[in-house]
């Protein structure tokens, strides 16, 4: 019936969008609606079958977040828990505050050293210059686990163990080559005449990338550097390796701590889990115009 | 001492030279056209006075000081783009206002500067707007307002009609050509263009010398008339006006101290000027090439004895004339531009003169004029 005319068969295509548009948000959402529900939930509740879909008045609790923030391990919960929990001793709220931090910090130093870097990668030719590119971007297939040990010696030597600023240098490292990547990229796609007509009015070449570049080269900007916070707000091996007390140990440490012990409760993961999501998608929220622009690469020229 | 000029300018690009040790000069006040087919270095050689590209040799020389190796925003100049390159993020305003801002000009005196350079381009209504919500035409202006709005030393424009469509771009011409005369009346001198293009009729119309470039060299520096009357080679010859002019190879010989002209089976007395072609050749018979523009091959009765017959292949009426397509026995196709009412029929049989008066003959080896 939709096949024998075209705005049937345009009809036709919207229905095929929108079906499989639904089945990939499902795909995507349903574990993120499940540890919400099961944070909300009693950890007994958690064991139901057929499971309960919405927490009801009985189920409903707010231990589990409580818990992330004072470490007061629920009443009710079972004595190894307890026991395993509190001897733990690991907040989860504080961890998040550090790996918000460094995450932050980790994008800040990309974009101060990506965009210039990407911009001289973009436009100009020098000795050496596509060599040197190609190994900048070829630090991106060294698997973490390969530079670890060096990683931690250097660490140690100089006194980085278990700081936020070794995890920022780390983190800033692994990260700028691939913000260097995206932004020269972007940049190549840039009309040259936006910052030649800025250097006709009298900018020099930092204050045309200050003020002409930068703007125009936003949407590039903020989807390199949300990739770079991305990339250090999840990173778990020198987190988990580099860091010992809450003074450095970000999220991924802690919340993979919270599920490696003798048993686990569920409903404080979940609960952990929620609230560690919570900034980047926070972040996706605020800049989602550019995040797209950035990813089809949609210029921000007129 | 000329107020700009550029001194043997060489651009090596990988694989190929762009600019061929270019020399121009050029005077204060002028409105100077770089007229050329697409690739033929114009763009760079404007884009090297600007500096926005570094010649890789050759000197650069301005108001008496060599500004070779100085940076762009050091040498006074305004640039107009190709695609404009308005600052999308910018309003109108502030994109008028961004030199002066950067040179850090007090508030009042941006905003008179402002409003006086927008009004000079009639967009005093769009200030507020964003470059995304100006038409073409408007975008223009904008561009050329952010120009205005300084005193520099000299105005680049690299093709600033190219993206305007044909109705538009003829209106803008009139006023770049009403632009240049008001800013040297108000303050003498103050105007000093270097235009950039490939069209031709642009180059006729607003320079007051025309600087024909051919693989990165000034083939012929003159003042447009010059250009369209006395081409310096073929290039020229073939390059300016429109229609082209008619380019016939063919031999010139003397005979009883009369030159004549063969082409193909016919000829064609060559007066005075043949003679004159001859003698620069200096040779019994020359292989020359006979140029002559369509308004001066006239159409008429065989019945004259100078006539060469040529068939009539396609009319075109162009409303204020007739381009007329002709072909004779021999299959030499030539061209004549004749007013509306001559009464004419494809497939009829005509004589055709040529107005000795303005004939040219170039050299086949050479390309040169041989009358110049």
């Amino acid at each position: 019936m939709f096949t024998n005319t075209i705005s049937g068969r345009l009809a036709l295509r919207k229905l095929v969008i929108f079906i499989s548009s639904v089945l990939v948000l499902f795909y995507v959402l349903s574990p993120i609606y499940w540890i919400i529900v099961s944070s909300f939930q009693k950890e007994a509740a958690l064991n139901f079958r057929p499971p309960l879909f919405f927490p009801n008045t009985e189920t409903f609790t707010l231990d589990h977040y409580s818990f992330l923030f004072t470490g007061v391990v629920p009443a009710d919960s079972t004595v190894m828990l307890q026991a395993q929990y509190t001897m733990s001793g690991t907040l989860v709220y504080p961890s998040i505050i550090n790996s918000l931090i460094i995450a932050l910090a980790v994008t800040v130093i990309n974009i101060l050293v990506g965009f210039p870097a990407g911009h001289v990668f973009s436009r100009y030719r020098f000795l050496g210059d596509q060599k040197l590119f190609a190994v900048l971007v070829s630090t991106r297939l060294l698997p973490s686990i390969s530079i670890i040990v060096p990683m931690f010696i250097l660490m140690q030597k100089y006194k980085l163990i278990d700081t936020k600023i070794g995890l920022i240098g780390i983190y800033s490292a692994i990260t700028i080559p691939f913000t260097i990547w995206i932004l020269s990229s972007y940049f190549k796609n840039l009309p040259v005449e936006y910052e030649e007509a800025a250097r006709m009015d009298g900018c020099s070449y930092l204050n045309s990338l200050v003020k002409v570049v930068f703007p125009i080269a936003r949407p590039g900007i903020v989807a390199a550097g949300i990739f770079a916070f991305m990339t250090a707000y999840g990173e778990f091996i020198f987190a988990t390796v580099l860091t010992r007390t809450l003074a450095s140990k970000t999220q991924t440490a802690v919340l993979a701590n919270l599920a490696s012990g003798i048993t686990v409760s569920r409903g404080m993961i979940s609960a952990a889990s929620v609230l560690a999501i919570i900034p980047p998608v926070l972040l996706a929220i605020i800049f989602r115009k550019q995040i797209i622009d950035g990813l089809s690469s949609k210029l921000g020229a007129s | 001492m000329s107020y700009l000029s550029l001194e043997k300018i060489t651009k090596n690009f990988p694989g190929c030279v762009a600019v061929d040790e270019l020399d121009l000069d050029i005077d204060q006040g002028e409105f100077i056209v770089l007229l050329g087919p697409s690739g033929c270095g114009k763009t760079t050689t404007l884009r090297i006075v600007a500096g926005l590209e570094i010649q890789s040799s050759g000197r650069v020389i301005l108001d008496g000081k060599d500004v070779s190796d100085t940076l762009p925003e050091k040498r006074d100049m305004a640039m107009v783009f190709q695609n404009l390159a308005l600052y999308p993020h910018m309003r109108v305003y502030e994109n008028i206002a961004f030199y002066l801002r950067n040179m850090r000009t007090p508030k009042d005196e941006i905003e008179v500067r402002v409003r006086k350079a927008a009004r000079l381009v009639e967009i005093e209504d769009l200030l507020e707007r964003r470059p995304n919500q100006l038409s073409g035409g408007q975008k223009q202006r904008v561009a050329l307002a952010r120009a205005l709005v300084r005193s520099p030393k000299v105005f680049l424009l690299d093709e600033p009609l190219a993206a305007l469509d044909a109705k538009l771009r003829a209106g803008m011409r009139s006023e770049f050509k009403l632009l240049h005369r008001s800013l040297n009346e108000l303050d003498r001198n103050m105007g000093t263009f270097v235009y950039v293009t490939h069209d031709q009729i642009e180059a006729m119309t607003l320079g007051t010398r025309v600087a024909v470039i051919y693989k990165g060299k000034v083939v012929q520096f003159s003042p447009p008339k010059e250009l369209y009357n006395k081409p310096n080679n073929l290039f020229v010859a073939a390059f300016v006006g429109s229609p082209e002019m008619n380019l016939i190879p063919g031999t010139l010989t003397m005979n009883q101290g009369s030159a004549i002209f063969e082409l193909h089976g016919l000829t064609f007395k060559t007066g005075i000027k043949g003679v004159e072609a001859f003698k620069h050749l200096g040779q019994e018979t020359s292989e020359v090439v006979l140029g002559v523009r369509p308004e001066s091959v006239f159409l008429g009765s065989l019945t004259n004895p100078d006539a060469m017959p040529f068939e009539i292949i396609t009319i075109e009426p162009f409303g204020q004339s007739n381009f007329v397509r002709l072909r004779s026995e021999n299959d030499l196709d030539i061209t004549s531009l004749v007013g509306p009412d001559l009464q004419l029929k494809e497939g009829e049989i005509v004589g055709v003169i040529f107005n000795p008066e303005f004939v040219h003959y170039f050299n086949k080896q050479t390309g040169e004029n041989c009358l110049l």
